[in-house]
């Protein structure tokens, strides 16, 4: 495969899931958690996968790592369909692509020493044991800032910090492409999530990893993230470069987000947009998904037409009707 | 920094021996599951050294005393002698060693079929739960003495198929516990991580399900099996067990019962060394219970 080719490309994933109601259980609505998103994780590089709870930014993630079955679209892998790959191949493929969690203490088998849980992918994917493990565990805990007194403790004797750097050794050991950070830092307190996000800029660098970053928290954006995805009830709205998504917003939602991110200067003179009710997560039957919240000027499509994914310039798209006239008098 | 490093390792050699210490020191502060460890501990020990302290070991046998049959407990023989002159005090003891035996068996049989099939249910979920679920709901609705004797009576009479008959019941309550705590972990993080790191599925449901619910299985283990003793002497009272002139507790109060209660001591003894070992169980449970699970307490 060329360098140029993206590690991860996923293409019109969807996952639905059915919602049961009545007495008898017969199916009644289909929720779509994630609806036709298609992107693409460069080698080496981080992509942002932003979004309010309940959009399908985690759900994405697993999907990528086939821990949660799609229900439609592909998702390609170093130039291969993995979408429906099993046992032994989704096995080996699994030692490519990591998943770190957002819960760092439930996310580690509290039974299990540090050693233990460091060393057991080295195991299942290298058969490695005694001495060899050993001196890899130990490398790994050295490679995440742990010391090697840590290896007998258990995950309890940790803070939230550390365990998020057992859980970032264990996604280490099998020598991963890519690592799936599901808001690796929003259970961490504010000093320590600096230093955790300071560790994977390091590892990125260090091992050349892909990153998808999945959050909430656009400074956490800014700071790692290469390109950007926004995601709105399951679908993508906008997609483009850091800078471009923070400068140059184009999507209304977008827009008001960015809007939301607190000034360092409070005269700075830029006005907050404020959003419209509550995310409601039963999507409009049919057109755009955020038009009833939307702020800006509506036109009479935005309630009956889905708006396509375009590309509006050079590698930046949106999913709005009113792009064109509303790149240029707002923002 | 090396000399501290140095004391740090030998205040704590292993974490794991910390926990253990920790939980014995929470352990000794409960007096009734002490008093139920010591008691199990003088079981244990006399039923390996009864034969070599008990008066007549040879009563055990169909060792035949006619001149001594019946006789109240005194002096020479404690808890009396039976129908056929045998020392009860000695057989009682000689008879501890089978209880446990059996007790051992049923609870190793049912624990294994019932955890295996419990978490198997558990973890996969789907028609395989709903297979093996109604099978351990077939098994919940016929009454557990009722059907182990029904068992048993099929199988043919003897201790080993009492064991088998009773294990044969007694896993469906250990499939329920099993799957309902599988439930309550299939999706944490930590095993969703197992099965993202390349755990095959019975790796992640035995290295990583299984030790995290393994407390509230203990405990169930140690309470049942004063329950399992008493359920083989059941069997035996109504002759289905261990055949004369093997000293059963049960079929020692089945021979009792002709005698009663003007000889009450050929069946109280050995019933009260039936209530001594649930009880014991009973004890010692309770206060695993308290030490492995503590917010199941009370």
């Amino acid at each position: 495969m060329s360098s140029e080719s993206p590690l991860l490309e996923v293409r019109a994933l969807s996952k639905h899931f059915a919602r049961r109601g009545g007495v008898f259980g017969q199916r009644k609505a289909i929720f779509k958690a994630v609806d036709e998103v298609s992107f693409s994780v460069p080698r080496g590089k981080t992509l942002g996968l932003v979004g309010e709870s309940g959009s399908g930014k985690t759900t994405i993630g697993k999907c990528a790592l086939r821990l949660v079955e799609p229900t439609a679209g592909q998702i390609l892998f170093d130039g291969q369909d993995i979408t429906h790959i099993s046992g032994r191949d989704l096995q080996r493929r699994r030692s490519d692509m990591q998943m770190i969690y957002q819960s760092p203490a439930a996310s580690l088998n509290g039974r299990m020493t540090v050693g233990e849980i460091i060393g057991e992918p080295l195991w299942l994917h290298e058969k490695l044991s005694g001495g060899q493990r050993r001196d890899r565990v130990m490398e790994l805990l050295h490679v995440v800032g742990l010391k090697s007194e840590h290896y007998y403790r258990f995950p309890h004797e940790f803070s939230g910090g550390q365990q998020q750097r057992v859980g970032i050794a264990r996604a280490l050991a099998v020598k991963p492409k890519l690592l799936i950070l599901d808001e690796p830092t929003s259970a961490l307190d504010v000093s320590v999530q600096a230093q955790v996000l300071n560790l994977l800029h390091d590892l990125q660098r260090q091992f050349g990893l892909s990153y998808l970053f999945i959050s909430h928290d656009l400074s956490v954006v800014r700071y790692l993230c290469d390109q950007v995805a926004l995601l709105y009830l399951g679908k993508v709205v906008e997609i483009a470069d850091v800078e471009t998504i923070f400068t140059r917003p184009k999507h209304p939602y977008t827009q008001a987000l960015i809007s939301a991110i607190p000034e360092p200067d409070p005269d700075g003179g830029r006005e907050q947009i404020l959003l419209k009710g509550d995310l409601n997560l039963r999507a409009p039957k049919q057109g755009c998904p955020f038009a009833p919240r939307c702020h800006a000027a509506k036109l009479a499509q935005c309630d009956t037409v889905a708006p396509p994914l375009v590309e509006v310039e050079p590698r930046h798209q949106v999913a709005c009707h009113l792009h064109p006239a509303l790149s240029s008098s707002r923002l | 920094m090396a000399e501290m490093s140095q004391t740090l390792t030998t205040a704590t050699p292993s974490p794991r021996l910390e926990n253990l210490r920790r939980g014995v020191y929470r352990f000794r502060r409960n007096p009734l599951s002490m008093v139920g460890l010591v008691m199990l501990v003088l079981v244990i020990i006399i039923a390996f050294i009864a034969p070599a302290i008990v008066p007549y070991p040879e009563d055990a046998e169909g060792n035949v005393r006619a001149l001594d049959r019946l006789k109240p407990p005194d002096g020479e023989f404690y808890f009396g002698t039976d129908n056929v002159g045998r020392d009860i005090f000695s057989r009682t003891l000689m008879g501890t060693g089978l209880a446990l035996q059996v007790g051992v068996v049923i609870i190793v049989l049912a624990t294994s079929i019932g955890v295996t099939l419990g978490g198997v249910a558990g973890y996969f979920g789907g028609w395989i739960d709903d297979l093996l679920m109604r099978i351990t709901d077939i098994f919940l609705t016929v009454p557990a003495l009722i059907l182990a004797i029904a068992v048993t009576a099929a199988l043919g009479k003897g201790i080993t198929n009492v064991m088998i008959g009773i294990a044969l019941v007694w896993w469906p309550g250990f499939a329920r516990l099993t799957r309902s705590l599988v439930l309550s972990l299939r999706e944490e993080p930590f095993v969703e991580a197992a099965r993202g790191i390349g755990a095959g599925h019975l790796r992640v449901l035995f290295r990583h399900i299984l030790p995290n619910i393994a407390s509230p299985i203990i405990v169930k283990m140690s309470t049942d099996f004063g329950f399992a003793v008493l359920t083989a002497a059941a069997l035996g009272f109504i002759g289905l067990g261990a055949q004369p002139p093997t000293p059963e507790w049960g079929a020692m109060i089945n021979d009792g019962r002709d005698y009663f209660p003007d000889r009450w001591w050929m069946a109280t003894f050995p019933g009260m060394a039936i209530f001594l070992m649930v009880f014991s169980w009973n004890l010692l449970g309770d206060g695993l219970r308290d030490l492995l699970d503590p917010r199941a307490r009370r």
